[in-house]
């Protein structure tokens, strides 16, 4: 199905940067696209309009990061902090609207990452400690069924 | 003439206005909801997939007790090519039969993909092209969703700041195809309408006069920001005089126009003065409760 291929490369337009310039030049990881697919990608490869959406993109997604780990950004370095999401988020996609689980994820590649005994380090596995926990009580929640009148 | 029954107006629901809803004395008639943001989804390999923490159920709970309550939804993807998520679509029907929503409302767009190591999800609302495959997949998702549904699903306008090149329709062409050929209806959110139109994307009048008017059923009403020389649908600020102006055009050419909703982020909240809600409230409510003249005339 070509619309499948389509869109996998408009979103990996978004959430994988580095394919921009790659798919402006014509070069596809997609087989099975039309020319029409192609030339739409193309051209959105190009087009400032999905500069704008991927970064509304990542200005959503680094959004839930700082509001589930705001001691570990407050602690940390700014610059140091965007290279260390950027790197991260090179190597994860985003999977879903929840952000748990990617930011509990980047607590402890930050914690495993910082100085041995820094307040960095402390305040990482800290927010990690936490958001497990969390996940744990998430587990035992009621589902909707369970709890109407 | 016709007349029509005065449409109602809402707010939707974000945590740091529930105080507002539930006081005796607030302006809306109902709270919308996005159960994506109610709900935890944990994932479709997760049983049960979908649970809701005891301090959200408390939310909601204390919201049903003051207001009726829409469900307007973010998940849906209803434009995804690989497939439509049938568990996720189960849950959501289920909801709207829970909370009597009037109506399911969605937007026409995707947000996901599948790759080889799972779902990807950009959490935006993507142009699907408006040509004749998206319109058959889309039309028989409609179908399968109002079959399950007994009452409106309605597909909200998108708002793009990209081009498709090669697009068959319009959108407003291709809403109406949905609307006619396949039993949607429409949301109408003004504020998208909005930003296409300072971003250059369409005219209002020309989408307004080629929309099929007669099957908007609720309104979305927004402000926005301008970002990197786009102005950005942010639902971050009361809604601009030229949304005004287009909500006091539009509500007397929709015969069946039952709600107005006013979005806006709660991390925003703070940007609008004391009393700004209510004020944002009390104004939609005098366009809704002008007498009309509807453009649509009586068999």
């Amino acid at each position: 199905m070509s619309l499948a291929g389509y869109q996998r490369v408009l979103i990996g337009l978004l959430v994988q940067p580095a394919s921009a310039s790659r798919v402006a030049r014509g070069d596809f990881d997609e087989a099975d696209l039309t020319d029409c697919e192609r030339e739409r990608l193309s051209a959105a490869a190009r087009d400032a309009g999905v500069a704008l959406t991927r970064r509304l993109h990542e200005g959503w997604r680094l959004t839930k990061l700082l509001t589930l780990l705001p001691l570990t950004f407050d602690v940390g370095d700014d610059e140091v902090m965007a290279d260390r999401v950027a790197s991260f988020w090179a190597q994860r996609l985003p999977t879903s609207l929840y952000f748990e689980d990617e930011a509990a994820s980047f607590a402890q590649q930050v914690a495993r990452s910082a100085p041995p005994g820094s307040l960095l380090q402390f305040t990482a596995e800290h927010e990690a400690e936490q958001l497990a926990t969390s996940a744990v009580r998430r587990s035992r929640s009621v589902s909707r069924q369970d709890s109407s009148p | 003439m016709t007349e029509h029954s005065t449409p109602v107006v809402g707010l939707l629901y974000q945590p740091v206005f529930e105080d507002f809803l539930v006081q005796p004395d607030c302006p809306a008639d109902y709270v919308e909801i996005i159960p994506d943001t109610i709900w935890h989804d944990r994932g479709a390999d997760v049983t049960p997939r979908f649970v809701v923490d005891h301090d959200q159920r408390a939310s909601l709970d204390r919201l049903r007790s003051r207001l009726p309550v829409m469900l307007h939804g973010i998940g849906l993807s209803i434009g995804s090519a690989a497939r439509l998520d049938e568990q996720y679509v189960a849950q959501l029907l289920e909801w709207v039969d829970w909370l009597d929503s009037p109506w399911l409302s969605e937007h026409l767009a995707f947000s996901v993909v599948e790759l080889d190591e799972g779902a990807v999800n950009a959490g935006l609302t993507l142009p699907v092209p408006l040509d004749d495959e998206s319109l058959t997949m889309i039309g028989a998702r409609v179908e399968q969703v109002l079959g399950g549904l007994g009452r409106p699903f309605l597909l909200e306008n998108n708002v793009y700041y990209f081009g498709t090149p090669h697009d068959s329709y319009g959108e407003a062409a291709f809403l109406n195809r949905l609307c006619h050929d396949h039993g949607a209806d429409l949301l109408l959110d003004l504020h998208n309408l909005h930003c296409n139109a300072v971003n250059g994307v369409m005219s209002p009048e020309s989408y307004l006069a080629e929309l099929d008017l007669g099957r908007v059923r609720e309104i979305h009403i927004a402000g926005g920001m301008e970002v990197d020389g786009f102005y950005v649908d942010g639902h971050c600020a009361a809604p601009p005089e030229p949304v005004w102006a287009l909500l006091e055009q539009v509500v007397p050419l929709c015969p069946n126009l039952a709600a107005v909703t006013f979005e806006m982020l709660g991390s925003w909240a703070g940007s609008l003065p004391p009393g700004g809600l209510t004020e944002v409230l009390e104004r939609m409510r005098a366009v809704t409760s002008r007498p009309h003249c509807s453009a649509v005339t009586s068999p």
